[in-house]
């Protein structure tokens, strides 16, 4: 596209306007207010904004006068013309198309010409009224990059093609390009991965923070139970202690009540001792006792004969009451047909089957405790395998954490060995700036020395001297009339002529001068002839006389005899102060360079320490191990290490609780062990399977005839009476059986225990230890005094007193235990160890998951830069190797998105993002952007005053840059304030310049 | 029914109830019904007691998991207590070492709780406890008073005296004597029931069934419902069966539980395909891996997973599952199966890319890849089917 002309009426402070534009640079300059903005904008509207549009407000002049009118004609093809008319602020709008710019033919009015000129331009924006059709004036990417606004120079990096409602401009891009479109299977998985990704990180790839932070919670709930857990720890631990304080006072307490029970012991023996000598008293009374307790024995051996002769007498006549109690229930029965009796006997063979039924559970019971046994066994030996495995898993990661462990000091040795080397190069690096400052400055210095330049006069004072000159000049043209002179009739005369030296003139002669002749004839007759009015003559001296003050001690002082040769002087000092003050900012550059370097001697001696240091620490360690550790994890060691060491505790718990477990079962075992191990186990667990199945078979069978026997019988009053009647006669006869035998028994009962007791006494030997204790007094030895058992006692309760107060203690802490959390805190920190590792691997879950999502991203988006979807990567070699045309080599590539949105600058220092250049060099990287673009789209570019803080060196290479472009097709157009920045004095062929000064603005 | 055989008394032992105990381990969901299984499993307890005619319930203590559970859990108990009929045998609820008798307690007699009891449950609160609870049948109780204590609660009970030919059942509740740090929790020491003539000691504390002593039987019923996944043989209650006859009682393990707790690691895809036939919506299904597989089977193992889980419409086959993936491995030689023919060229860069770290010498950047892939695939699956 190409434009060809504008015309603008009532547009922002433009009244009226009308601009032609040529193929190739076109360079538009006016100073600041007179419409440039207005242009560029009316530009902008009349391709993107409808006519009816409320954006166009701020545009409208406050003078009114009617509605602003803006009319542009652009080309597509040396055929293919179109003028696009739209009045603003109504809905008059008008595209018109020509094949030669003169003629038109109507194409499109009103609404329609939008969608005419979207379709025409290609650049990414919808059609108006559509669901996605923006509001006011569209945006996109290639209107943004191709209708560059002065204020916002920087935003073609802001959004990427993916950015645009609609893909038209990316398809024009992609085909200028020639690139392959991107797959739309390859765009769908992108698209899910990066959702994900988002979910949780940041667009620099940073963890999220925050309320959108999905590890947050998980990590609030591995905090939570971590928090839990010590604190239940905590308590558990005091428990523990304060069991092994009550352990401790038990066993004192033990030992004390043996020092006790011995002086007991002793005290007691001096006691019977002593006792013996009364024995012969109690000795008498036992043996009465003795003899009390054998006339008992038969006074119960009486009563329980008496007893038995009743039931001798009774229970012959209990049949006979049987027989009447039979019948008068079966008559019962017979008459109601009732099955009560039926029904008592069954529930009591359903009473004998379940006791039968629960002697054969006993019995299973036992063959089940030989199946334990076996299972035990069985679970044993594989707890011994599992805890022999982990014993082996433990030997490989106390090897691996011990490397580990070692990683982060290794890393840091390596790292500042490196850093060393790297300061020592600093430190070179530094000297050679500072010596290159050093040269730098000198030159500067010699290049222009100030002293010199003092003479000089500065820019002003030249332009003055240059005005005196040139009014000097008018003065003395003004005189320069032509004069004539005639002589004859004298012999000779000497002649001046304009001020020249005297010659001889010869009569007759004529003089032609141009202000001035002066003639001395003979006779002492001087003629002296001047042109000019004698005003004229008087301003002319008094511009001489002006001008040799003001000039005649400078020239002397700079040693010039005219004024050119000032001019000389000066345009050459100003060259070389210049020159100077290059090389001066190139000192500071240097300056910079160095300064950014740091202190490298001094970071040289903290790396040096550093390193002696951790060279100690890592003496004696095996280097090869921690290498190889350092290479497998990286910079995650330490998450490993954290991990392994976890995963080490976990082991070591799981190995403790596999061996107690196995020392639990084989303890079990031992106490349950009972004849040989069974064959076959497994056979057993199924036999008793199906033997229990089978008894819950039977024990239903049960429950089910017991709920019929429980339902209520029927009714016949008068039988049921007489069977009742017959029942309470054998009751009756019963119950004194019962009687008698409950005598009998009681005092069979009795009588045993009688005779037990009296199993124990033998009349004869008490009679004989009666007799003994009266002897014994005599063989005691010598009397026990009061005196020793004082002592004794004395020494007890001293024993007593120890032994009272271990207890005493022993109490306090088992009542401080008492108020300790038991076994249920050591339950609770189980609970919660398990919770709490469940916790982590959650979390080391969704770590990976969403670690996995972020590699799966990358790795896609890495793919996609590899291949040519890729448009940034179509772009970016030129616009680097032009940027680096530009600034030099310190920007070694540009990094494009697939969408060319900017994702970075490539610096030697590594990648950059575009906020880190400066403001300069960031409307520099803009504007090449553009112009390779539009080089690509050969279309026209629209840049308004992109380069306001370029120095001379970047305008002077820019200048060359618009030209190259030109050259290949591309039309640009400059809207400017500066036009000095853009053209070149005497160029050929000169670009298109258009002087905005003249428009009518309001 | 009469003779020596005939069952006089019939008692039924249960202990360790701990309701309100929280399952930390799981996530909120499975821990809700895992707590909520726990008063469950008291009507099934109950009924039991019914369909075996006994002639009281003993509690064997743990029947709330601390001394001061929310109201959710004693009104709960409360409720249940409260719909047996007025005739229900005698139940004694006896404080254990989680929910130990306290002046602020749950078992204190202003608690609402206690107030709120029918008359048929009675609260061991002192250490003297005993009740006749038939004639002929004497119950001796000690309730823990604290969270841990090295005295023998056994030894608080008198021992028979002369000439009492009574069945005497004690009630307590400790660590016995061969478990590891028995010595502060209670300690029941061996012989202990013997000496005081005991008959039946019920007790409670370990969480599986276990017959600590034969005779006289020193019985452990375990928890009605199992709370961990390395427990021996819970879920029941035992029935106590007194002969007139005497001598040794005989014991019944009866089965209430509704829960399983099942651990398993998953080493084939068999394993996992028959595992996920069977019958689970009453387990809780603990699965961890130790695998490699491809890709394909890699989405089978997931879709396995989804349909035990369940998901947001609709329940899962196993009652809880608590799958840890960790172990499941990407068999990398033979990944080309997972992905549709015709891969576009910049895809199959990916994969051939992603394919090269996971077999890498960084295992982290290795398994991120290897779970990368399989994202992929199911990505590119997910896009290329109809």
């Amino acid at each position: 596209m190409e434009l060809v002309s504008l015309e603008v009426e009532r547009f922002g402070c433009v009244a009226r306007a009308c601009v032609s534009f040529k193929p190739g640079l076109n360079v538009l300059h006016g100073a600041n207010e007179v419409g440039k903005s207005s242009i560029a904008r009316a530009i902008r509207f009349a391709l993107l904004l409808p006519s009816s549009s409320s954006a166009v407000e701020p545009w409208i002049p406050w003078s009114g006068g009617g509605d602003p009118t803006v009319t542009l004609v652009f080309r597509t093809g040396s055929t293919e013309y179109y003028r696009v008319k739209k009045v603003f602020g109504t809905n008059t709008a008008l595209l018109e198309r020509s094949s030669d710019g003169a003629g038109w033919a109507n194409l499109a009015r009103a609404r329609e010409v939008e969608s005419r000129l979207r379709a025409l331009l290609q650049w990414g924006i919808p059609e108006p009224g559509g669901a996605r059709a923006p509001k006011g004036l569209p945006e996109s990417f290639l209107a943004s990059a191709l209708l560059a606004e002065q204020d916002e120079v920087g935003s073609i990096f802001e959004q990427g093609l993916d950015g645009d409602a609609v893909n038209s401009g990316s398809a024009r891009v992609r085909a200028a390009l020639q690139a392959i479109a991107q797959d739309p299977l390859f765009k769908a998985v992108l698209d899910a991965a990066q959702a994900r990704v988002d979910e949780a990180f940041t667009p620099s790839g940073q963890r999220k923070r925050g309320a959108g932070d999905p590890f947050k919670k998980i990590a609030d709930d591995v905090a939570a139970r971590q928090r839990e857990r010590e604190e239940a720890e905590q308590a558990a631990n005091a428990g523990r202690l304060l069991t092994q304080r009550v352990a401790d006072f038990q066993r004192d307490a033990v030992a004390a009540e043996g020092d006790l029970q011995e002086k007991t012991a002793l005290r007691e023996a001096l006691e019977q001792t002593r006792a013996r000598q009364s024995e012969v008293g109690r000795a008498a009374e036992a043996r009465k006792q003795g003899q009390g307790l054998v006339d008992a024995v038969s006074e119960a051996e009486k009563n329980v004969k008496t007893a038995e002769d009743l039931l001798r007498d009774l229970q012959p006549r209990l049949p006979d009451l049987r027989k009447i109690e039979e019948d008068a229930r079966k008559t019962f029965e017979a008459t109601t047909a009732d099955a009560s009796a039926a029904r008592e006997k069954r529930k009591g063979e359903l009473a004998q089957e379940e006791t039968a039924m629960l002697r054969e559970r006993e019995a299973l019971r036992a063959r089940q405790a030989r199946v334990n046994v076996g299972l035990d066994l069985r679970e044993s030996d594989e707890l011994r395998g599992r805890g022999d495995a982990i014993e082996g898993t433990l030997k490989v990661l106390d090897s691996e954490i011990s490397a580990l462990e070692a990683v982060e000091p290794w890393t840091e040795l390596r790292a500042a060995r490196t850093s060393l080397d790297t300061a020592l190069r600093r430190e070179k690096k530094v000297g050679e700036l500072l010596s290159k400052a050093a040269d730098l400055r000198s030159r500067a210095s010699t290049e222009w020395p100030t002293a010199e330049t003092k003479v000089l006069p500065d820019s002003k004072r030249l332009a003055e001297l240059s005005g005196l000159r040139r009014k000097l000049e008018v003065a003395e043209a003004k005189l320069d009339v032509g004069l004539s002179v005639e002589v004859s009739g004298t012999p000779s005369a000497m002649v001046s002529v304009d001020g020249a030296a005297k010659e001889a003139k010869t009569s007759p002669f004529s003089v032609e001068a141009k202000t001035s002749a002066q003639l001395d004839l003979a006779g002492a007759i001087e003629i002296l002839v001047r042109g000019g009015r004698a005003a004229d003559r008087d301003e002319a001296e008094r511009q001489r006389k002006q001008w040799h003050e003001a000039t005649t001690s400078l020239f002397a002082t700079v040693g010039v005899a005219e004024f050119p040769a000032l001019e000389e002087a000066c345009r050459v000092d100003a060259e070389r102060r210049a020159r100077a003050e290059a090389l001066a900012r190139d000192a500071g550059v240097v300056d910079a360079e160095r300064i950014a370097l740091g202190d490298p001697t001094a970071e040289n001696k903290q790396l040096s320490a550093r390193i002696v240091e951790l060279e100690r620490r890592l003496e004696g360690t095996n280097m090869v191990l921690i290498e190889a550790a350092a290479n497998a994890h990286g910079t995650k060691s330490h998450a490993v290490l954290t991990k392994k060491t976890a995963e080490r505790e976990s082991n070591r718990a799981a190995l403790a609780k596999f061996r107690a477990q196995e020392a639990a079962i084989r303890e079990r075992m031992v106490a349950n062990a009972s004849g040989d191990a069974l064959a076959d186990l497994d056979a057993e667990v199924r036999a008793l399977e199906e033997a229990g199945q089978a008894l819950d078979r039977r024990e239903k069978k049960i429950i089910d005839e017991r709920k019929v026997l429980d339902a209520p019988p029927g009714k016949n009053d008068a039988l049921e009476e007489a069977a009742r009647k017959a029942k309470k006669a054998l009751d009756a006869a019963l119950e004194k059986i019962a009687s008698g035998t409950s005598d009998r028994d009681t005092w069979s009962a009795r009588l045993q225990e009688r005779r037990g007791a009296v199993a124990g006494i033998d009349i004869e030997a008490l009679k004989r230890a009666e007799a003994s204790a009266r002897a014994s007094t005599n063989i005691d030895g010598p009397p026990v005094d009061e005196a020793a058992i004082i002592s004794a006692r004395t020494a007890e309760e001293t024993a007593k007193g120890r032994h009272e107060a271990v207890v005493g203690e022993l109490r306090k802490a088992e009542g401080a235990l008492q108020a300790s959390g038991g076994a249920a805190a050591d339950e609770r920190v189980r609970d919660l160890e398990a919770a709490l590792q469940r916790a982590h691997e959650k979390q080391a879950a969704l770590e990976d998951e969403y670690a996995a999502w972020k590699v799966l991203a990358e790795t896609l988006k890495e793919a996609e830069r590899n291949q040519a979807t890729h448009l940034g990567n179509v772009l970016a070699p030129d616009l680097a190797a032009r940027l680096q045309a530009l600034a030099g080599q310190r920007y070694s590539g540009i990094a494009l998105s697939p969408h060319l949105g900017l994702e970075g600058i490539d610096t030697a220092g590594g990648r950059r993002e575009l906020e880190r250049l400066s403001i300069g060099t960031r409307e520099q990287l803009s504007t090449l952007f553009r112009l390779c673009l539009a080089e690509r789209l050969r279309s026209a570019l629209l840049l308004d005053d992109q380069l306001v803080q370029s120095d001379p060196d970047r305008l002077r290479w820019f200048r060359a840059a618009l030209r190259q472009t030109a050259s290949v097709g591309v039309q640009v157009i400059v809207l400017t304030c500066r036009p000095d920045d853009y053209l070149e004095p005497a160029e050929s062929p000169p670009p298109h310049v258009v002087d905005l000064n003249s428009l009518t603005t309001f | 029914v009469s003779g020596e055989d005939d069952v006089a008394f019939r008692l039924l032992h249960t202990a360790d109830w701990h309701l309100g105990k929280r399952f930390p381990s799981f996530d909120e969901s499975a821990e809700k019904d895992l707590r909520r299984a726990r008063l469950d499993v008291l009507s099934e307890v109950f009924a039991a007691a019914t369909r075996s005619t006994v002639d009281a319930v003993l509690c064997a203590g743990d029947l709330f998991d601390e001394p001061n559970p929310g109201p959710d859990w004693w009104r709960g108990l409360l409720d249940i207590l409260r719909r047996l009929p007025p005739e229900f045998p005698p139940i004694f609820l006896l404080p254990g070492n989680h929910d130990p008798l306290l002046a602020d307690s749950v078992w204190a007699a202003s608690h609402p709780f206690r107030a709120g009891l029918p008359t048929f449950v009675r609260v061991v609160d002192r250490e003297d406890f005993r009740e006749e609870i038939k004639p002929g049948l004497v119950l001796y109780a000690v309730p823990c008073l604290s969270k841990a204590g090295a005295a023998d609660p056994v030894e608080r009970i008198p021992a028979r005296a002369s000439g009492d030919n009574s069945v005497r059942v004690g009630l307590v509740h400790g660590t016995t004597f061969d478990l590891a740090n028995c010595e502060m929790n209670f300690p029941i020491r061996a012989g202990g029931a013997r000496a005081r003539g005991i008959d039946y000691l019920a007790i409670g504390d370990t969480h599986g069934y276990r017959v600590v002593q034969d005779d006289p039987p020193v019985v452990y019923p375990g928890a009605p419902e199992p709370s961990a996944f390395d427990e021996v043989d819970p879920g029941h209650v035992v029935l106590v069966c007194f002969t007139r006859a005497r001598g040794r009682p005989l014991l019944r393990k009866l089965p209430v539980a509704r829960w399983r707790w099942r651990e398993e690691t998953i080493r084939g895809l068999p394993a996992l395909r028959a595992l996920a036939a069977q019958d689970l919506h009453s387990t809780v299904l603990r699965l961890s891996f130790d695998i490699e597989v491809d890709l394909r089977e890699r989405d089978e193992i997931e879709r396995i997973l989804d349909d035990l889980a369940g998901n947001e419409a609709r329940h899962g086959r196993a009652g809880v599952l608590d799958a840890d993936r960790a172990g499941i491995r990407i068999r990398i030689t033979s990944i080309t199966g997972g992905f549709p023919p015709n891969l576009p060229p910049v895809l199959q860069a990916v994969v051939d890319s992603l394919q090269q770290v996971a077999t890498g010498v960084d295992p982290d950047a290795a398994r991120r890849a290897c779970i990368a892939l399989y994202k992929l695939s199911t990505l590119t699956q997910a896009q290329s089917s109809p």
